[in-house]
């Protein structure tokens, strides 16, 4: 029990000081940021073609989301990448 | 001349001064330890500025109250206002803070230097502070030696403040020999004449150790075992407080006119307090005896009114200049006016950027906007289009479209006038400033790097189609006339797109945008082709124009291309981790060309 106690502080120390894993995470981190980001920017997007579909088909928004649906596929594949 | 006078006379001085007096070796020994470990625990500190203590002051400089506080706590814990200077200095120097801001760091590292007068006359002389300095100075070299930055840095402070400890204990050893042997208030000054002596040798001092704190470390252990006299000390650190400035003075040769006016605007401060508090030093002892009192500190317990008298100096010339910093910002302005700037010649680019890793980012990054504004008015012109024409929000095809005469333009000589001197400058900046950056920050530097390129090429492009541009843009043939200038119009729509995304406070928005015009280039690339061979088959245009064309939808690909690679750089906000994980995100080429497929 003991052993176990002292093997996970090692790891929890050395975990703090190893500075590629906290560069790592950080990645990590931003990434997914930015990913939620662009899916609430998709959503938004979405509303604005579905409101616009009665007058026509509004071109620019979209690209806009063709763009991000690409974005959001690309950054989901490095995310995985990076597990 | 002078300069090499100096050190040598000192160097004799000081030998001489060793040789006579084993105890003046060891004070001054004690002085060196100390500003060794003020070295070391900048160094320390600056282990931790790739990004805590920017982010920090940028985000709490807004407001004066903030600029303040952000200057008290930083050199409270640093220790030293010397840091917290050139650390704003530079951040100054690279546009990232104003003048008044600048201004209010400076006033409340003043407050935050008083901590270290009490520290030393409440802690430093009534522990046996020696005892702490030696484990904290083996903790700290263990740590030093470690590969990671925080640890190195950690090990740094631990070291410094172990030096600080041990200088203290020497400077105060040195004094309690020599009192037994030489009594130093024999030299003691009265009056006001002492007051103006003891001020002098406490700026002299200040400006050689370049440290206030040094001087108030030997004003205080000098004191506590009566080596000098109360009045004397107040006028040491009345001198200290005006020497102190040698940092700032020293900080801005090299920086901008901003630097150069905060060095100016903080000389002023301290000289002024400096000569209220010697004209009024009998109401000042007044009220240090009357706050000692309120505290409860004995009335013979000088060293610890001389903190009071420290702490007043400062505190109360903080309140007054508060008011009054818009009129000094008036007035430093005045007294060193703006200089006109060549367009060639760099904005931000000065050593004082240097000082940190993020400054000179963010220097490199203002210039190379610089640049693309000279680059702009280049292509635009090249193009035969106005800049306002570009800015405004009217068709850029019927723009183009108004018949005209070509705008003339020598592209190799604006190329050179407003060009070439300044990317070299970058260049040479970014070489300079590479050396001390973390592995984020010189990739990101490698990008400005490539974005300074990018906007050269762009301009290269533009030049080698400009010959044909204009003959064509002219031409009797009504087909080519249109191809070249929708060449200018597809261009122009770029360029006017960019702007937006600079002005756009959005950082999805505009990290959209410029994937959107990549797929839009990627789109037109293929029409042209499509519309070169349509013309070509229906005998619309010569073969010759028709290489022409070619050639330069090439090239006009390659400035959209160019321009957007530069756009993705340049204009991106956020925090350095942030830009990275949009840009991971970020179309290439590739993707582009794929998604265009799918759709064909």
């Amino acid at each position: 029990m003991k052993k176990i106690k002292t093997n996970k502080l090692l790891t929890a120390i050395n975990d703090f000081f190893d500075e590629s894993k906290k560069k790592q995470q950080g990645k990590k981190k931003y990434l997914k940021k930015v990913l939620k980001l662009l899916k609430a920017k998709q959503k938004e997007l979405c509303k604005k073609l579905e409101a616009a579909k009665e007058k026509g088909t509004n071109k620019s928004d979209k690209k806009e989301i063709e763009v991000i649906v690409a974005q959001r596929r690309k950054g989901l594949k490095l995310l995985k990448h990076m597990k | 001349m002078l300069k090499k006078i100096i050190l040598p006379t000192m160097l004799v001085i000081l030998a001489y001064g060793f040789w006579i007096s084993p105890n003046f070796k060891e004070i001054a020994a004690g002085v060196a330890i100390f500003l060794f470990g003020m070295f070391s625990l900048e160094e320390g500190f600056r282990a931790f500025t790739g990004g805590t203590l920017e982010k920090v002051l940028r985000k709490s400089t807004n407001k004066m109250w903030k600029s303040l506080s952000f200057g008290f706590t930083a050199a409270t814990i640093m220790q030293s206002s010397s840091l917290v200077s050139v650390i704003t200095i530079s951040f100054l120097s690279a546009g990232l803070i104003g003048l008044v801001q600048g201004m209010g760091i400076i006033f409340g590292a003043n407050v935050g230097t008083t901590t270290g007068a009490w520290l030393i006359a409440g802690f430093g002389l009534k522990v046996k502070i020696s005892a702490y300095a030696m484990p904290m100075l083996v903790f700290g070299v263990v740590l030093v030696f470690q590969k990671s930055k925080s640890l190195k840095g950690f090990g740094y402070i631990l070291a410094g403040l172990g030096f600080l400890f041990l200088g203290i204990h020497h400077m105060k050893e040195g004094f309690e020999t020599f009192q037994t042997q030489i009594n130093l208030t024999d030299y003691a000054m009265e009056g006001f004449a002492g007051l103006l002596v003891f001020t002098l040798i406490g700026i002299l001092a200040t400006i050689i150790m370049q440290s206030s704190h040094a001087t108030l470390v030997l004003v205080i252990t000098a004191l506590s075992v009566q080596q000098l006299t109360y009045d004397n000390a107040l006028a040491l650190v009345i001198g200290a407080n005006v020497g102190t400035t040698i940092t700032a003075i020293l900080g801005s040769l090299t920086s901008n006119t901003d630097g150069k006016r905060l060095a100016l605007s903080d000389v002023l401060f301290k000289v002024s307090a400096g000569i209220v508090f010697i004209l009024m030093i009998n109401q000042i002892t007044w009220l240090v005896d009357v706050i000692s009192d309120i505290i409860g500190l004995a009335p013979t317990d000088y060293t610890l009114k001389l903190a009071v008298f420290h702490t007043i100096f400062n505190v109360a010339g903080v309140i007054i200049m508060i008011p009054l910093v818009n009129p000094l910002v008036r007035l430093v302005t005045r007294l060193m006016p703006d200089k006109t700037i060549a367009e060639a010649e760099p904005m931000y680019l000065n050593e004082s950027a240097f000082e940190l890793p993020d400054t000179a980012l963010e220097s490199v990054r203002k210039e190379t906007v610089h640049l693309y504004e000279n680059a702009f008015a280049i292509i635009a012109h090249g193009l035969s289009l106005h800049r306002h024409d570009i800015l405004s929000e009217d068709s850029l095809e019927d723009i183009a479209d108004k018949p005209g005469k070509p705008m003339s333009i020598d592209m190799d000589d604006e190329y050179d006038n407003k060009i070439k001197d300044l990317y070299s400058e970058i260049v040479s900046f970014i070489s300079k400033s590479s050396l001390n950056m973390s592995e984020q920050q010189a990739d990101e530097l490698f990008m400005l790097r490539a974005a300074g390129r990018d906007i050269v090429e762009a301009i290269k492009d533009t030049k080698h189609m400009h010959g044909n541009l204009v003959q064509y843009i002219a031409s009797d043939n009504q087909y080519i006339r249109e191809e070249y200038n929708k060449i200018r119009a597809g261009l122009g729509s770029v360029m006017r797109r960019l702007e937006n995304i600079r002005k756009d406070e959005d950082d999805m928005g505009e990290m959209l945008l410029m994937d959107v015009i990549k797929l839009e280039m990627e789109e037109h690339d293929r029409m042209v082709n499509d519309t070169i061979e349509r013309l070509i088959r229906e005998g619309r245009i010569t073969a010759r124009m028709a290489t022409s064309l070619m050639n330069d939808s090439a090239y006009a690909y390659d400035v959209a291309r160019n321009l957007v690679q530069m756009g993705e750089v340049l204009f991106t906000k956020g925090d350095s981790d942030f830009k990275a994980a949009l840009r991971s995100v970020q179309l290439d080429e590739d993707d582009a060309d794929e998604i265009v497929n799918l759709q064909h």
